[in-house]
């Protein structure tokens, strides 16, 4: 009996021995060496092991298309019924109902589950009527290439769109008043001005209901109006305009209470300490950074610089996170499967949509899940094989832009890829709050008289694009909406208070 | 004594400055009311956008307007009242349907139509004698005529 106790105790022993080597082993490799926070690093270590390695256990890490859905949202629905017209942008509580009802309609409608009737070119006029009939207008405010729009909906790249429609910004579901037992879909091709047109057989009852529930509620303000609606959007015959909008841009006519927020660095990102060792390590993991070969020192703004021999990585406690390529060198190889020349636009947008979400997992739900991409991804964009994506936290609807020290408005993420490679990553690690206060502002119309105003005489009309708002985050408390506007004449948008 | 003198002054400046300050206000508001025989005393004041053509006919009940007039004009949408036969300055939500026209040239403003025929007049002043005015009428039609249309073509094609 005593032998056994004895033997027993032998094998607890040795069993703790082996473990706590394996985890020693695994620190020096993988982690960093025991630190006064040793017990949190342990445990976010053990998590991301767990849930890279383990990932069943935990009902399965994100896949690429549940990363898309996150960071590819519509930046508003427009939903039109009769003589009202509304807005709904993320912030609304009826955006997840309104986006759902009209994805799973689109998704059958990708996947071959609805059947799709009859395709057909729809000229500007049919479009335009169609946009002020009973309809659900999905607009994502940029240029995405079809494939990824259908990802993001259907979770396959490939759909009864992708081949007529190579990229969009809009997709109008028309719910045909009632006439027909179907639904049209309009999607208008950016790069060919082309409209198709598909008849779509539906049982609409949802999508009606969703519209219908809109207005049953009572609509405050005024109703937006198309530009074409205000004919904005053309010169009269014979006379030549100052400005001139694009016609679905949507203007307010009168002025609007707009709301006001407030935000900060992440909190827990930094203390008197410097960074958080568990943010520190999972970002550094993020980079591929090893701390047994990487040089680490403090600069005189109290960064913490991580030099390694493909790039240098600068970690500021105020929550900006930069990533330069040492000249000469690839950056962080992201694209191991695919050969450079295969990193299409596609293939660009899924390695930077991972590796964001590989970034902010250490971070709260709160910060992947305002992010969304700001910018056009096309074809076009990587033309000399290189990709710059631009991703922003959106808050009440607009996206808060961050001003540097140079006092320019930058996106809360800039990621640029080259042939499958990280070449940059900067992103500002801020969250973002809605305060139940609000600010009387100007009309669209304002707002374009100064931009107006700060044209020379040579170079009007004045071509809006695309019109929108955003937050700019100053360093001050209290942040504001400003107007967005984006010019045919300029490659940087414009802000006007 | 003196500063009796400084107080008469003061006195004197302030009511100079509400009296000026009054007028100012007072010069470039358009009126409240709008005979129907109402006529233009100037002319490339105002260039009616939305809507396009005159005696257009919806069955929406928000309708859009808009026009073009200069840099500076003042442009004032006013609707035609049956029970006075007068036209109206239009109020919205937001207060009165009239603004100072700014570098893009352009005005926007939004009226609820009534059943049937509704008049608007649109007036587009440098000051208060010159001025052009812009006549237009909607009518809208009752949804439940649409309605009967649209569920006899429903029937047709299903």
């Amino acid at each position: 009996m005593k032998k056994a106790v004895k033997r027993w105790f032998k094998d607890v022993l040795l069993a703790v021995l082996v473990v706590s080597s394996l985890v020693m082993v695994y620190r020096i490799w993988f982690g960093r060496y025991l630190s006064s926070n040793w017990y949190d690093d342990s445990l976010l270590n053990v998590k991301k092991f767990v849930s890279t390695h383990f990932s069943w256990l935990s009902g399965g890490a994100k896949t690429f298309s549940e990363n898309m859905k996150i960071l590819l949202k519509p930046e508003k629905i427009v939903v039109n019924q009769s003589a009202n017209r509304v807005e709904i942008t993320a912030n609304d509580a009826r955006y997840e109902n309104l986006r759902e009802t009209s994805e799973d309609f689109l998704k059958n409608m990708l996947l071959g589950e609805a059947k799709i009737l009859s395709k057909s070119s729809a000229s500007q006029e049919e479009y335009f009527s169609a946009l002020k009939g009973k309809s659900l207008f999905v607009c994502y405010g940029n240029k995405i290439d079809s494939r990824l729009v259908s990802m993001s909906i259907s979770g396959e790249s490939k759909g009864k769109i992708t081949d007529d429609v190579s990229e969009l910004k809009e997709v109008l579901i028309l719910l045909n008043d009632n006439v027909l037992n179907n639904v049209n879909v309009y999607i208008a091709d950016t790069k060919n001005d082309n409209v198709v047109k598909y008849s779509v057989e539906y049982n609409k009852a949802r999508l009606d209901k969703a519209v219908s529930e809109i207005f049953e509620a009572k609509i405050s303000g005024s109703v937006p109006s198309y530009s074409f609606e205000l004919n904005f959007h053309k010169s009269p015959e014979g006379e030549s305009a100052k400005v001139l909008f694009s016609p679905t841009i949507l203007l307010q006519v009168v002025p609007e209470q707009t709301p006001c927020i407030y935000g900060g660095a992440i909190m827990d990102f930094s203390d008197e300490h410097g960074i958080n060792n568990a943010v520190e390590d999972a970002v550094l993991r993020a980079f591929k950074m090893n701390p047994m070969t990487m040089r680490k020192f403090t600069d005189v703004s109290g960064s913490a610089v991580f030099v390694e021999n493909y790039g240098t990585l600068v970690i500021n406690p105020s929550g900006l996170v930069e990533f330069k390529a040492e000249q000469g060198s690839n950056g962080i190889t992201l694209s191991e499967n695919a050969s450079a020349a295969a990193v299409d636009v596609y293939e660009a947008t899924t390695l930077a949509v991972d590796f964001i979400s590989n970034v902010c997992a250490v971070f709260p739900n709160a910060v992947i899940n305002n992010l969304q991409i700001n910018s056009d991804i096309t074809s076009e964009l990587g033309k000399s094989g290189s990709y710059t994506f631009k991703f922003d936290y959106f808050i009440s609807g607009s996206p808060v832009f961050i001003q540097n020290s140079e006092g320019k408005a930058e996106s809360a993420i800039e990621l640029t890829l080259e042939n499958g490679n990280l070449v940059y990553y900067r992103q500002h690690l801020k969250e973002y709050y809605t305060l139940d206060e609000a600010t009387s502002g100007i009309t669209a119309i304002n707002a374009a008289d100064k931009i107006v105003e700060n044209t020379k005489e040579e170079e009007l009309p004045v071509y809006i694009k695309r019109l929108s708002t955003c937050f700019l985050d100053n360093g001050d408390e209290k942040l504001s909406r400003l107007w967005v506007f984006e010019l045919d004449q300029k490659s940087e948008p414009i802000l006007v208070k | 004594m003196k500063l009796k003198k400084l107080n008469k002054l003061f006195a004197a400046l302030l009511l100079f400055a509400v009296v000026f300050t009054a007028f100012g206000v007072t010069a470039f508001a358009a009126p409240e009311v709008m005979s129907a025989e109402a006529v233009s005393t100037a002319y490339n004041l105002v260039t009616l956008k939305a809507p396009e053509t005159d005696g257009l006919s919806t069955t929406n009940k928000c309708l859009p307007i808009s026009c073009a007039a200069p840099e500076g004009a003042v442009v004032t949408v006013y609707k035609y009242s049956a029970a006075t036969g007068t036209y109206n300055k239009l109020y919205t939500s937001e207060g009165a349907a009239e603004a100072t026209v700014g570098a893009t040239m352009l005005f926007a403003t939004q009226a609820e139509l009534s059943l049937g025929s509704n008049k608007f007049l649109i007036r587009s002043a440098v000051d208060d004698s010159t001025y052009q005015i812009v006549k237009f009428e909607v009518t809208l039609l009752n949804e439940g005529f649409m309605d009967k249309i649209k569920s006899i073509a429903g029937m047709i094609f299903n």
